[in-house]
């Protein structure tokens, strides 16, 4: 016994050195990460460690968390004054009770938050939280954290969806410059160009949160969708084949019904890292529908071609469509 | 800017924060705190070595039904096993380890907890860590001002880390935390 506590005193050690190294920018990543591969025990004293370190951010007079008021309305302003020397931080003590009452403590912050990005045709799945259940679509980046024991996610690119468990707290979400309360429920949210949000409520319940300084919440029902665009929303209702279309890339798969080529085509770029772009912009005006796989599209092309006669042409950085 | 990889980050958020309960759950299986440790520990190192992590419903509970598995091989190898030990595997109910009233109870002592910890760091240590932490210095800066060279100031912040934290998983909670929730059918079925 006494030797495997031995072997994990060392393995932190080597762990805490690891931050440091990575702190300082002094770290070779690609040894870094074979140390951490090396062995689970490395990965779990690296998390370890890399939890005090967060931890500690508690400790920094700009932390979000005990900034921002909503949520930390207990924390008495003195109390994130600046704090420099040993004696007043002795005093500080006394009103530590006042910020951990803010809550939130031991748990990750904003300040502290993780982030997961995904490439051009990759998707990242998994569950923050218990039981809330991420779904990052291509190319998205999204950052999420925990903030008095609730769940809130920035999503900064791309489209995410996301499954709440009944019974579980609601979710804070963040995108461009909306933000949502969202229940338990499924909701897809994409961040589109120009700062255009896209909520869908598959099932459950939504809601707007209004600017700061405001209080009118705007809800959002079951089976809508809603579009935000500078500042103003539109909410249309959300069809069955509106929700098979929207969760088809789940299942690792794109739907089309009816929209024309140059359309589906800008779709389906979102997954290829080598896109498809058409020779002559006439040939986008067709339109076509079906089901295709994100990954691969084989089988789109050959539809193409024998529906319409269009040729693909595989060059090395584009497939080029032409009549 | 994150060092985790998703995995970690899955494990820092749904796992590790049920430890005070999962190690409760080994030393029913277990004896003494030492082989309780050891069988929390290599059910992390199955999680952590998991290719559909993010397919668990429930990690806390994967975790007990994991440490539940591996006491059983113990016990089925081992010649005499505890009566006490037995029958808390035979026990029909493994209750869901519940973080939040956890938290919550811990949370209030936290911030308490860190400043005594950083408080008893080696003087050196200590002054590295607030420079670094609670005045934001780079460590380039930190290494100018207090005449160190920066190998050393990336010594004390790597000790000061070590330090804090064994400290803040070793101190004991002051209040004790409520019971966990009821189980779910997952923990009913046999292993």
């Amino acid at each position: 016994m006494t030797r495997s506590t031995e072997r994990q005193e060392r393995i932190e050690a080597e762990a805490a050195d690891w931050l440091a190294a990575l702190d300082a920018g002094h770290a070779d990543r690609a040894v870094f990460e074979r140390w951490r591969a090396a062995d689970p025990a490395h990965a779990l004293a690296f998390i370890r460690m890399d939890r005090a370190w967060r931890d500690l951010d508690q400790l920094r007079r700009g932390d979000p968390e005990s900034a921002a008021p909503e949520t930390a309305p207990g924390v008495a302003p003195d109390a994130r004054a600046a704090l420099p020397r040993r004696v007043a931080l002795k005093a500080a003590l006394g009103v530590a009770g006042a910020v951990a009452t803010g809550g939130g403590i031991f748990l990750a912050t904003q300040a502290a938050a993780h982030t997961v990005e995904t490439a051009i045709g990759e998707r990242s799945r998994f569950y923050v939280a218990d039981r809330t259940c991420l779904d990052l679509n291509t190319g998205g980046r999204l950052r999420w954290w925990m903030a008095q024991g609730a769940l809130e996610v920035e999503l900064q690119r791309g489209e995410l969806a996301l499954d709440l468990p009944p019974g579980a707290r609601a979710c804070t979400l963040h995108a461009g410059a909306a933000r949502f309360r969202l229940g338990a429920g499924r909701f897809n949210v994409r961040l589109r160009a120009g700062g255009i949000v896209d909520l869908a409520t598959i099932a459950g319940e939504a809601w707007m949160l209004p600017p700061h300084g405001r209080s009118q919440e705007t809800p959002v029902p079951e089976r809508r969708k809603l579009v935000v665009s500078n500042g103003a929303e539109q909410a249309h209702a959300l069809s069955e084949g509106d929700v098979q279309a929207l969760s088809a890339w789940q299942e690792g798969e794109i739907l089309f019904d009816g929209q024309p080529l140059a359309v589906a085509v800008a779709e389906y770029n979102r997954y290829l890292p080598v896109p498809i772009e058409l020779a002559r912009e006439d040939i986008g005006r067709v339109r076509l529908g079906g089901r295709f796989l994100t990954n691969d599209p084989t089988e789109f092309l050959k539809a193409l071609r024998a529906n319409f006669g269009i040729r693909a042409d595989m060059r090395r950085d584009r497939i080029l469509l032409s009549a | 800017m994150s060092w985790l990889r998703p995995i970690d980050a899955w494990f820092a958020s749904s796992v590790l924060p049920h430890e005070t309960e999962l190690l409760r759950q080994a030393r029913r299986w277990a004896t003494g705190d030492d082989e309780a440790r050891d069988l929390v520990h290599e059910a992390y190192a199955e999680l952590l070595q998991l290719e559909r992590w993010d397919h668990i419903g429930n990690p806390a509970a994967y975790a007990v039904r994991i440490m539940r598995n591996t006491a059983l091989q113990r016990m089925r190898r081992a010649r005499i096993v505890p009566m006490r030990q037995f029958a808390a595997l035979e026990e029909g109910e493994h209750p869901d380890p519940a973080p939040d009233s956890f938290a919550v109870a811990a949370g209030r002592d936290a911030l308490k907890r860190m400043m005594i910890a950083i408080d008893a760091l080696p003087p050196a240590c200590r002054r590295v860590v607030l420079l670094r932490k609670f005045e934001e210095l780079p460590p380039r800066a930190i290494a100018e001002r207090l005449g160190l060279s920066l190998s050393t100031v990336e010594k004390h912040l790597a000790r000061g880390i070590l330090l804090l934290s064994r400290a803040l998983r070793d101190m004991p909670v002051r209040t004790d935390p409520p019971g966990p929730i009821a189980a779910k059918d997952s923990t009913r079925r046999q292993a």
